[in-house]
């Protein structure tokens, strides 16, 4: 019955996916972010408040520990921001007054000045932190400035809370467009975590690997500026005149998008079947 | 299988707040809504599988109220005019979900999959990730999991055929009918196609802004389509309709007077209003050699050929005619020609609403 329905299956080609494209575009960009900094690197010792920046020899000993850092910093913020994004954008109002009024709150942290971030970073982040080392009786360490608990704490505390709206609206955008999938799981019985796995995830994977991209870039791109991890470099960003490494930095991030760019209609157009 | 019936229900705010006063649609069997636009079914199958609320009226299955219940509930599978399915997933996995979802039989789940994937030609993809199909194999596999669950109340179909191409909208709608014997759901097929509801339909309900212009079985929308736009839109070749009046001898066509008594009544129910026509289809009028009391006389001016038939193309008192005739018969262009319209066969349409025939 139906003979010739569906005859060509033989030949659909499992094609790469687009998460797959921008993950690879991701690393890609953090080598070559690790390429351009030596070019030109800054020691920056902070003695006494003053940020004198100093040529050294790239791939010296302290650098290695710097992009490990970095990298975790990086990761730690991804582990959080991704997930937290997906759910929100999925929990967001999609009809109506409501719709419109939870996106316009969603991406009001992306418009706060940068003033605001300075003093949650400064002020709330060191006093947070003090009160969970006076609840943990003194446990946390806090020893050379760029290592230190209450400035990491700050940085992560204002990356999370200004960014995680971009990935918001990100997925929410993503996850809209698929409204019939959801419905017909829904029809299915799926319970929420597979409507999650097998509706919601596929159809923001694409929104969420650009997110991630956009992420890493954004923290990486301090990172050329010192070599020795993003607290220090984003707090001496304004302190000091950050010249090649500056451009190094801008550099990394117009060749992320344009591999961004390229991938993206490539794998869109294989995963429509054309 | 459930009878579905939807009363005075209202869609929130839109173009057409009012989807039909009253809407049933008989348990088993392919229901089709054929709607002048393609919100018009899908808005109506957003109403039964609950994926919108209707701000008024109700949502019957069999007699039980089921407008305030989600779509779970209502127990109803669904494809849409775009391919559905779950992309990451094989195409085996997107068959056999539905059924584990509401069974939990593996086993079973497996057996419908292959069943399904025979009956659709989808047996040499089962292992391939659906979201790697092209649209038309997508869409097959949606279709698939729609008709999963035999015993599911309503299978709604959102115009199916659309992602499908055109040379194989015979074969995939000949599998859809297969589908749908096979089950025991109430089938509605929303769509904006003509031969899809002619085709598969045990019942049309046409709407026509948020209006029922007619339902009833496949038969009676070709033979006595309820309005002027339906007679010349759904017909191929369309119906003829000729601006008609009633005089005291009779009807009149143009300058010719036709012995048809049981349109002249109708019209005389119907007087006061503003224009009559005379509706027949092509393939109902006939060419014949000698005048005859219910005969025009027309002249050729065309003939079309459409393989099995010819349709000819005649002119009366500025009033075109097309007709319907075999491949056999002699025509000559400009020729004369008399066209006789059987009684039985003649609509008359009154302000372009059918009012007899």
């Amino acid at each position: 019955m139906a003979e010739g329905l569906g005859s060509h299956t033989g030949t659909a080609r499992r094609v790469l996916a687009l998460p797959g494209l921008l993950v690879v575009t991701a690393l890609l960009a953090v080598a070559l972010t690790g390429l351009l900094a030596p070019a030109r690197i800054f020691v920056l010792p902070v003695p006494d408040g003053e940020v004198v920046p100093s040529p050294r020899a790239a791939f010296d000993s302290g650098w290695l520990a710097a992009f490990s850092l970095q990298a975790a910093y990086t990761l730690a913020v991804l582990a959080v921001e991704l997930p937290l994004g997906l759910l929100v954008a999925l929990s967001l109002p999609r009809r109506g007054v409501w719709a419109a009024l939870s996106v316009a709150m969603v991406a009001s942290p992306l418009l706060l000045p940068e003033p605001v971030f300075e003093l949650v970073r400064t002020e709330l982040a060191p006093r947070l932190v003090d009160a969970a080392d006076s609840v943990l009786g003194g446990g946390l360490a806090r020893s050379s400035v760029h290592a230190d608990v209450s400035t990491w704490f700050g940085f992560f505390l204002v990356d999370v809370w200004r960014w995680t709206p971009l990935v918001i609206l990100l997925c929410a955008f993503a996850v809209r467009r698929d409204g019939r999938l959801a419905h017909a799981a829904r029809l299915d019985r799926l319970p929420a975590p597979q409507r999650v796995r097998y509706v919601h995830w596929p159809a923001a994977a694409g929104a969420l690997g650009v997110a991630t991209a956009l992420r890493v870039a954004d923290t990486f791109s301090a990172w050329p500026t010192s070599g020795r991890g993003v607290a220090l470099a984003t707090w001496v960003r304004t302190r000091v005149d950050e010249g090649p490494a500056a451009s190094a930095a801008l550099a990394v991030g117009v060749t992320l998008l344009v591999l961004l760019f390229v991938p993206m209609p490539v794998a869109t157009d294989r995963q429509e079947g054309r | 299988m459930v009878r579905i019936e939807l009363v005075g229900v209202h869609l929130p705010p839109g173009p057409h707040p009012q989807l039909a006063e009253r809407l049933v649609f008989d348990r088993g069997g392919i229901n089709v809504v054929l709607g002048a636009s393609a919100s018009d079914g899908a808005s109506c199958l957003d109403v039964i599988a609950g994926r919108v609320r209707p701000s008024r009226g109700r949502v019957l299955f069999d007699d039980c109220d089921v407008t305030r219940d989600g779509p779970v509930r209502r127990n109803v599978a669904r494809a849409f005019a775009e391919p559905v399915v779950y992309p990451t997933l094989s195409v085996r996995a997107n068959l056999e979900l539905p059924l584990r979802r509401r069974r939990g039989w593996r086993q079973e789940a497996s057996t419908r999959a292959s069943d399904l994937a025979d009956i659709l030609g989808l047996q040499g993809a089962l292992a391939t990730r659906a979201g790697t199909l092209p649209a038309a194999e997508r869409q097959l596999v949606a279709l698939g999991r729609a008709f999963a669950c035999a015993d599911a109340a309503a299978i709604l179909l959102d115009d199916p055929l659309a992602a499908v191409a055109l040379p194989e909208r015979p074969a995939a709608r000949a599998a859809i009918v297969a589908l749908a014997a096979e089950v025991r759901a109430s089938v509605v097929w929303a769509t904006g196609d003509v031969d899809d509801a002619l085709t598969v339909a045990e019942r049309v309900t046409v709407l026509a802004q948020g209006r029922v212009v007619q339902d009833g079985p496949p038969d009676d929308l070709l033979s006595a389509p309820a309005t002027i736009e339906l007679a010349a839109g759904i017909i191929d070749p369309p119906m003829n309709l000729l601006a008609c009046a009633v005089q005291a001898d009779g009807l009149r066509v143009g300058a010719a007077r036709l012995d048809l008594p049981a349109i002249v009544a109708a019209a005389r129910r119907v007087e006061g209003a503003g224009s009559l026509q005379l509706g027949v289809r092509a393939d109902d009028l006939r060419i014949v050699a000698a005048p005859r009391a219910t005969t025009l006389v027309a002249q050729l001016h065309a003939v079309e050929h459409r393989g099995a038939f010819r349709v000819a193309s005649l002119r009366t008192d500025h009033l075109g005619l097309r007709v319907v005739c075999e491949v056999t018969q002699q025509l000559v262009p400009g020729y004369r020609y008399h066209v006789e319209i059987p009684a039985e066969a003649a609509r008359l349409y009154a302000d372009g609403v059918l009012v007899h025939g």
